[in-house]
């Protein structure tokens, strides 16, 4: 029995060393880093940490302000219009800490808190209107998961108005079998006498239509929304893509896969609604828009209002009159999938008119199209100019202040990675690079500057003057992930490019740079803010 | 912790072996004998008397020793578990200790000298690899009272230095960042021994006896404030400048467990 006790003694002590070790560990799920950026800083999220990192660039040091988001954070966007982060929260179902999901509104600075909302559930999406006013949450199945929802509603919606200091309604939707893919705004506008901003929601094979604004009857009473079955006859399946709006007229058009057709809705007052009915009426007809089109815009006015559909299966462009119903189809050489509008010179008409780019981007065309629309349906082909690029194209960026749109080609196809369409020259004007480039950032101010990386630590930058490339490069201490140009100066008045290193951000790396000088000599950097204020986070 | 736990393994081998050892070891008192037909030769001188042999066994003190041992501690403070990563930590080192004053019949006095280390990994939230380390040097003094041979309990207390290394990254970056640290600790246990192995034929040969502490205490040192640096990547002679990041203060302190394990002689 002694000897026994005896050899138990080391392995007491053995089991000392490793019960104590292998206990407690703390391995929260994986998360992403989600960068926003603000108009004159970064905001990096960190779900994992329930955290928001403002790295504000006129801060000498970078250092981060650190803001605790409430439970479990989904997303954070910026607000449309302003300088506010919305931030959105699947809250906490149970346990001490338990709190209901929310939406709060943040402005990065320090010492101000937040604005919350209290959400009915948990919602995991957003959309936002333009002018940023309105937020819609509602459910994206993919994610309804990870926000920790088991059952719920995919077709309640949460509409918030966000000037109107109450809180937001919940307005679930008639399905017609399917649920919200997406939702999109129309722009404010009066409409029936009455200021207003509609909503559509895109489901499979219908679409939704409601007011935004909360109800203006007393008492309150949400008016029915309208739904719109895009097969009447049920036998396709059609997936609504891109919408228009034309708040003139006023109308819808939305192209669907799946269909050859434009979706014209058309928008007429309801002089007498009963009950919950709306003030205005939706009417679809179908416009035929030749084989499988894939893209539309509009232009003109009034009664010289146009729709170009690109149609890349017949490579076909076709013009839409959608008062009449009248359709015609123009041949390309190309296969038109993407079109972007504009008004300007030609180099055979000085005077600016409306005239289009037409580009195929999804099966990388290497010819581009220019189309003169003033008078397309009649001068057919002969309002067309074609040109060869020179490579396959898989990305266009517009830059409206250069009346250029910046065209990226595909993978190493390419000896050159860029190329600017000249669109009132009808060049297309090539910039060399010897290898590969990381994403691309627009200068968003008028500038018309392009960065990039070269995937390593070289940080590259081409000025678009008209006609010549000014290009430059500084080369950084760590390897490039992005680049992001900041819309607006930063407190000390000099608008700062950010370029952010590590994939993912999960340390917080980032470098920046004066955005108008861009030098070594000027650079500062940081990493790890992430991990500001780390141990004082209470965990594990 | 694997190199500590084969130590562990060894050394408990030869603990049992000095124990199972004992039953075997018993040396005659007198030469060996003949068989009983064989008559005892006679010897013309007389023999010199002979000097008693000393037992192989005794449980005479021994004053020094030296032990392998785990530490353990409990990370109560929020901020000392973030640092660590968890709620228990463990580590290991070697320790010498040394009776210095028999303070009576049964009190001793004794100095000891401990080296500790330890060390864990963890990934955060993010996926980033969080390392810390730290080792420490203490220099305790613990007063014993031995209730039998084989059993005394003791009090000590223990200053130490040290320094801790935290460090967070992935492939993209490496930050880190080491901070002293000074800590006392007070702690009570008690130990246990085996007899003594006498290894030689005289009173004063070379003895081994095998010895358990297990020792529970508290420890308290001063905060450390941890701001992370990182090297630069590119080796450029004028590197870009860094802000180092603060991520907060650790406090120091944590309830402990000792258990060494060691060789007295």
């Amino acid at each position: 029995m002694k000897r026994v006790w005896m050899l138990a003694l080391p392995c007491l002590a053995w089991l000392g060393c490793e019960g104590s070790g292998g206990s407690g560990m703390y391995t929260p799920a994986d998360s992403e880093v989600q960068v926003v950026t603000m108009d004159d800083q970064l905001a990096f999220l960190d779900p994992s940490q329930a955290r928001i990192f403002a790295v504000d660039p006129a801060v000498r040091d970078l250092k981060p302000r650190v803001f605790k988001t409430h439970a479990r954070p989904l997303l954070a966007e910026k607000r449309n219009n302003t300088n506010e982060l919305l931030v959105l929260s699947a809250g906490q179902a149970s346990g001490k800490d338990s709190e209901p999901a929310r939406l709060s509104r943040q402005v990065l600075v320090d010492g101000q808190a937040d604005i919350p909302l209290d959400l009915p559930a948990r919602y995991n999406r957003m959309n936002q209107s333009s002018d940023g006013r309105f937020a819609i949450l509602s459910f994206d199945g993919n994610g309804a998961a990870s926000a920790g929802t088991l059952l719920y509603n995919p077709n309640d919606l949460y509409v918030v108005d966000f000037t109107s200091g109450k809180p937001g309604r919940s307005r679930p939707i008639r399905s017609l079998g399917g649920k919200p893919e997406s939702i999109v705004f129309a722009p404010r506008t009066t409409l029936f006498g009455r200021e207003r901003t509609l909503a559509v929601v895109f489901s499979t094979n219908y679409l939704t239509l409601f007011e935004a604004d909360a109800p203006t009857k007393v008492p309150a009473t949400e008016p029915t929304e309208i739904t719109i079955s895009l097969t009447p006859d049920g036998t396709r399946t059609v997936v609504p893509t891109q919408i228009l709006f034309d708040m003139d007229r006023p109308a819808i058009y939305v192209l669907a896969d799946g269909s050859n057709d434009v979706f014209h809705v058309s928008l007429d007052a309801n002089d007498a609604p009963k009950g919950n009915d709306n003030d205005f009426r939706a009417t679809l007809s179908l416009i035929g828009a030749g084989q499988a089109p894939r893209s539309m815009a509009m232009y003109g006015v009034g009664n010289a209002r146009r729709l170009l559909v690109a149609s890349p299966a017949s490579r076909q462009i076709v013009v839409l009159n959608p008062k009449t119903g009248d359709s015609t189809a123009i041949s390309v050489a190309m296969a038109p999938d993407t079109i972007f509008t504009f008004t300007g010179a030609s180099p055979k008409d000085t005077q600016p008119k409306e005239r289009a780019l037409l580009l195929n981007l999804a099966s990388g065309s290497n010819a581009v199209a220019f189309a003169d629309l003033e008078n397309i349906e009649s001068a057919k082909e002969m309002g067309l100019e074609s040109w060869p690029a020179s490579a396959n194209l898989q990305k266009a960026t517009p830059l409206p202040a250069q009346k250029s749109v910046l065209v990226e080609y595909k993978g190493n196809q390419a000896s050159a990675g860029l190329s600017l369409v000249d669109l009132e020259e009808r060049t297309i004007l090539p910039m060399g690079s010897t290898g590969m480039l990381g994403a691309i950032a627009v200068d968003p101010t008028q500038n018309g500057r392009v960065w990039s990386s070269d995937m390593g630590n070289r940080l590259v930058y081409i000025d678009i003057a008209k006609g010549v490339f000014l290009p430059g490069e500084v080369r950084l201490d760590n390897a490039i992930g992005s680049v992001v140009a900041l819309p607006k100066p930063s407190a000390d008045a000099i608008r700062y490019v950010v370029a952010l290193h590590g994939q993912g951000n999960r340390v917080g790396g980032l470098t920046v740079l004066p955005a108008d000088k861009p030098t070594r000599a000027e650079a500062r950097s940081i990493f790890g803010f992430t991990f500001a204020n780390y141990l004082d986070r209470g965990q594990p | 912790m694997t190199m500590l736990r084969a130590s562990t393994i060894l050394l408990g081998g030869l603990f049992a072996l000095l124990f199972l050892g004992t039953a075997h070891a018993q040396p005659p008192l007198y030469w060996p004998a003949g068989p009983a037909h064989d008559p005892a030769p006679t010897l013309a001188v007389p023999a010199a008397p002979r000097e008693p042999e000393p037992p192989v066994l005794s449980w005479r003190p021994l004053r020094m020793s030296v032990s392998l041992e785990s530490q353990t501690q409990w990370m109560l403070p929020d901020t000392t578990r973030a640092l660590w990563g968890q709620k228990v930590q463990a580590g290991g080192g070697l320790s010498a200790q040394y009776e210095a004053m028999r303070l009576g019949p049964a009190q001793t006095l004794g100095v000891d000298l401990a080296l500790v280390s330890q060390k864990t990994t963890r990934w955060t939230g993010t996926n980033v690899r969080q390392d810390t380390s730290d080792s420490r040097l203490a220099l305790g003094a613990s007063l014993a009272h031995s209730l039998w041979s084989w059993c005394a309990p003791y009090g000590r207390v223990a200053v130490g230095v040290g320094a801790t290394k935290f460090s967070l990254g992935n492939q993209y970056a490496d930050l880190s960042d080491t901070r002293w640290f000074v800590e006392g600790t007070l702690g009570a246990g008690i130990a246990l021994r085996t007899p003594s192995l006498r290894l030689g034929k005289t009173a004063d040969s070379f003895a081994l006896t095998g010895i358990l502490r297990v020792e529970g205490g508290y420890l308290v040192g001063n905060s450390q404030s941890f701001a992370l640096k990182s090297a630069s990547l590119a080796g450029e002679e004028t590197p870009i400048p860094r802000s180092n990041v603060d991520v907060g203060t650790a406090s120091h302190r944590a309830p402990y467990l000792r258990v060494s394990l060691g060789l007295g002689f």
